[in-house]
């Protein structure tokens, strides 16, 4: 047995498709590519099957990458690849297959780009310059806490696009502090006053804690 | 915020279409566009086998292309109609308005405003007389369309019973006419010549003073009945291959294998029973088959066996043996719905077992045996108990009973009966030394309120009233003494209105229309059912549901549906009736035939050696 790591994208419509669905989806979709994957032993025997990190309703991302485990170990991975792009829906683009370096609890941050439909690099650079970020973050308990989020954004740059502004941002991610960019966008909009319409937001990259790309 | 009305409604997973083996064609290479409308939700809708079947069928035609189409809920509705969007097919995105066909499946009454909001949602006229061209042809099927006289404002041609054949029939005539550039009038005519499409504007109806139906009229020269459509032969019938697989948690996620139409039991309540016959079975090696590609082709991990009642088909055991060789193979999960209680053998039992275990739900429908046969259930108490023992010493130690309250002849000695059986079985449970140590048992029982169909032995009688119902619940309640038994009383209030629609006649469209006017939609989900406005609905137009649901009707009374034929004789179904109130059962249909007329069809059981 050996465990294999998919790298794809998720992109268009699969953005509406939540966390929780996409498990069922790819389970469908190993499925439907008759590989040789490993099943629980459980009750109810399914495909064994790990998400690097959740994506938010509504994100696109061109880095995702999941785990799986195949009970034939000389399958070549080229091949595994091949199977998994004929059954992946539009807006899956299955990049490549490869053995898992590093462990998914390592990805320490992750970077996005997010389109606005107005100008507010002038806003977003203000609140950077203020040095602190407070947000309400909402705890598993249910309750919110405040915290500052300035010290966990490692890289920001603005550029001008074709409808707005264009956030490059990179953002703690993973198990521990990981930062929504959404929000750091509320905190944006909370400063400036003003609702930020955005047309869409896209996970571009995972890093590990020296921010050196996830692989 | 990000600025997409699909990110402000719940699940847009409903709305996006896409999925793994949905189908897109080239629009401008295809003659003729149908959006089949299931007038409910996503998730209900895509757990539908009829709609699977025929999306695959027309998109088989090369010229053809058929999209699925299902009703917005509320929160998506707002945004369409706030952000003036047209209901649009799941596959091209766009508006119901650019197809030349729509069709809708009519499952059950309480989506009937569904289909008119559903129209209106796309800016197509609701009722048929003000579509005056031949596009946006607005057509139906499914089991309701057996009584299809309450939605004939809104739709233009119905089609009767199977619909794997007449389906490609309607559309080749379509596209002749398309092609030719006929009239709307002229294409309707002319579809009134196939076997079971019925018209209804070329059929004239007249009422007595009493509000009862005086004569339905064929105009010019249409047939006087239309009878329904069947296939004969299963095996070499239509069946897709593959299923859109939904990106999102559906009602019934899985592989569906249907093993055959019809049933022979002929319990006297249930309109199934009755439509769909002759019984029709398709051989082991097709339906083993069928379903092993269609397991590959979707990625599903669970199969169900479709029919009217599994356990009933004749070749099951062989279609077990063949399934499991796989099934446990490739880790997947065999549901067998709609067992029988008498006929549950042991080594079924076990094979089911094999793979997964889910809980045993079974039906007796009434709790005396008096009313078992009065129904002709055709099982006995003893059946109950000693499927019940042999489940409990198989180590299951959960039942689910199904019961029905209202029924025709129905005392409350008999829902007392429905109590003192859920006790014994509980008590069967603590009485064997075999059960499984250290359980306790659970029983539910679910009762429905009975609806009376047409074209059913129970078609002339009466629907117990609300007073009638609650004071029964509020009966068997009280006579349950235990938590080992779990009461699931279902609320009535929208089985009046499934009475009235189910043998109403033309003039409840204008009712249907008058409430959807007042708001009503998704009228069978608790949130959205609005009672007032059904009222407020018939006051306005003049009639009343009880004339429809709680009374009585004579065995010579026209009924709405009696120029609409599914094979079953009035003769039949009036002495069926007569038989109940003797408390006398019917034999089914693989031990004797019993005259019903679907011989007429000279097809399946009924030309079949027993």
């Amino acid at each position: 047995m050996k465990s294999v790591r998919v790298w794809y994208t998720k992109t268009g419509r699969l953005k509406y498709i939540s966390h929780l669905d996409m498990n069922r989806v790819m389970s469908r979709i190993v499925r439907r590519a008759r590989l040789p994957v490993w099943c629980t032993e459980g009750f109810n025997p399914h495909p064994h099957i790990t998400f690097a990190l959740p994506l938010s309703l509504g994100f696109e991302s061109d880095y995702e990458a999941m785990d799986i485990r195949l009970t034939d170990d000389g399958m070549p991975l080229d091949y595994v690849r091949e199977c998994f792009a004929a059954a992946a829906p539009d807006g899956m683009s299955v990049l490549s297959v490869s053995e898992p370096v590093s462990k998914f609890k390592d990805i320490r941050f992750a970077r996005f780009l997010i389109s606005f439909e107005c100008d507010c690099s002038a806003d977003i650079e203000r609140l950077m310059a203020s040095g602190a970020i407070p947000v309400e973050k909402s705890t598993k308990k249910g309750g919110t806490r405040t915290v500052d989020i300035y010290p966990l954004i490692s890289a920001h740059s603005c550029a001008e696009g074709q409808r707005g502004t264009v956030l490059d941002i990179t953002l703690s991610a993973g198990n521990d502090d990981n930062v929504n960019p959404m929000l750091f966008v509320g905190a944006v909009e909370k400063d400036c006053g003003r609702d930020l319409p955005i047309g869409s937001v896209r996970r571009t990259m995972l890093y590990d804690k020296d921010m050196n790309e996830f692989v | 915020m990000i600025n997409d009305i699909l990110l402000n409604v719940q699940k847009p997973g409903r709305y996006i279409g896409g999925e793994p083996n949905s189908i897109v064609k080239d629009k401008s290479k295809v003659d003729v566009r149908f959006a089949f409308c299931f007038p409910d939700t996503y998730e209900v809708g895509m757990s539908h086998l009829g709609m699977k079947i025929i999306y695959s069928l027309i998109n088989s035609l090369e010229w053809a292309w058929c999209e699925r189409v299902f009703a917005p809920w509320g929160d998506m509705e707002q945004q369409m109609r706030d952000n003036r969007i047209d209901l649009y097919g799941l596959e091209s995105g766009d508006s119901l308005k650019e197809f030349d066909i729509i069709g809708f499946t009519l499952l059950y009454e309480m989506s009937y405003t569904n289909v008119l909001n559903m129209l209106d949602l796309a800016g197509v006229p609701v009722l048929a007389r003000d579509r005056h061209r031949l596009n946006q042809l607005v057509v139906a099927g499914g089991p309701c369309a057996c009584n299809p006289e309450p939605m004939c404002d809104f739709i233009d041609l119905f089609i009767l019973g199977d619909g794997e054949e007449v389906t490609v029939e309607l559309l080749e005539l379509y596209r002749k006419h398309k092609a030719m550039g006929s009239d709307k009038s002229t294409f309707l005519r002319a579809a009134a010549e196939i076997g079971g499409i019925y018209v209804p504007s070329l059929y004239d109806v007249s009422y007595n003073a009493d509000g009862t139906v005086e004569a339905v009229r064929p105009l010019d020269g249409v047939p006087a009945t239309v009878r329904k459509r069947i296939v004969a032969d299963l095996d070499n019938c239509f069946y897709p291959d593959k299923f859109v697989v939904p990106f999102i948690d559906v009602v019934f996620d899985r592989a569906v294998e249907e093993i055959y139409r019809g049933c022979i039991r002929g319990c006297r309540f249930c309109q199934a029973g009755y439509i769909y016959r002759p019984i029709r079975e398709k051989s082991a090696e097709v339906a083993g088959a069928q379903a092993h590609c269609l397991c590959r082709n979707t990625g599903y991990d669970d199969l169900s066996l479709l029919s009217l009642s599994t356990s009933d088909y004749s070749q099951l055991e062989p279609l077990l043996d063949q399934l499991l060789d796989w099934t446990k193979e490739e880790k997947i999960g065999l549901q067998m719905p709609s067992l029988r209680i008498d006929n549950f053998s042991e080594q079924l039992m076990n094979k089911i077992q094999a793979v997964k275990r889910a809980g045993l739900t079974f039906a007796p429908e009434a709790g005396s045996q008096r009313l078992r046969d009065a129904i002709n259930k055709n099982i006995s108490e003893e059946d109950i108990l000693s499927t019940c023992r042999m489940a409990f010493e198989g180590g299951y130690t959960a039942v689910k009973l199904y019961f029905m309250m209202g029924l025709p002849t129905e005392t409350m000695e008999d829902i007392e009966a429905i109590a003192a059986l859920a006790q014994k079985i509980v008590d069967l449970y603590y009485s064997l030394p075999s059960r499984p140590k250290g359980k306790s048992v659970s029983v539910s029982v679910s009762c429905a309120t009975f609806v009376p169909k047409p074209h059913t032995p129970f078609q002339f009688e009466a629907q117990d009233t609300a007073e009638s119902i609650n004071e029964k619940q509020a009966h068997l309640r009280e006579m349950i003494h235990t938590r080992k038994i779990q009461l699931s009383l279902h609320e009535s209030p929208t089985s009046r209105l499934e009475a009235v629609f189910a043998r109403g006649d033309r003039r409840v469209g204008k009712v249907i229309y008058s409430a959807w006017r007042k708001g009503c939609r998704m009228d069978s989900w608790g949130e959205y059912f609005d009672s007032d406005k059904w009222s407020a609905a018939f006051d306005e137009c003049g009639l009343s549901p009880e004339f429809y649901a709680n009374r009585r009707r004579d065995f010579d009374e026209i009924n709405p549906w009696d120029h609409i034929d599914y094979g079953i004789s009035k003769k039949f179904l009036i002495c069926q009736d007569k038989l109940a109130y003797e408390g006398r059962t019917t034999p089914n249909c693989r031990q004797q035939c019993a005259g019903c007329g679907a011989a007429v069809y000279g097809e399946g059981l009924c030309v079949e050696k027993r």
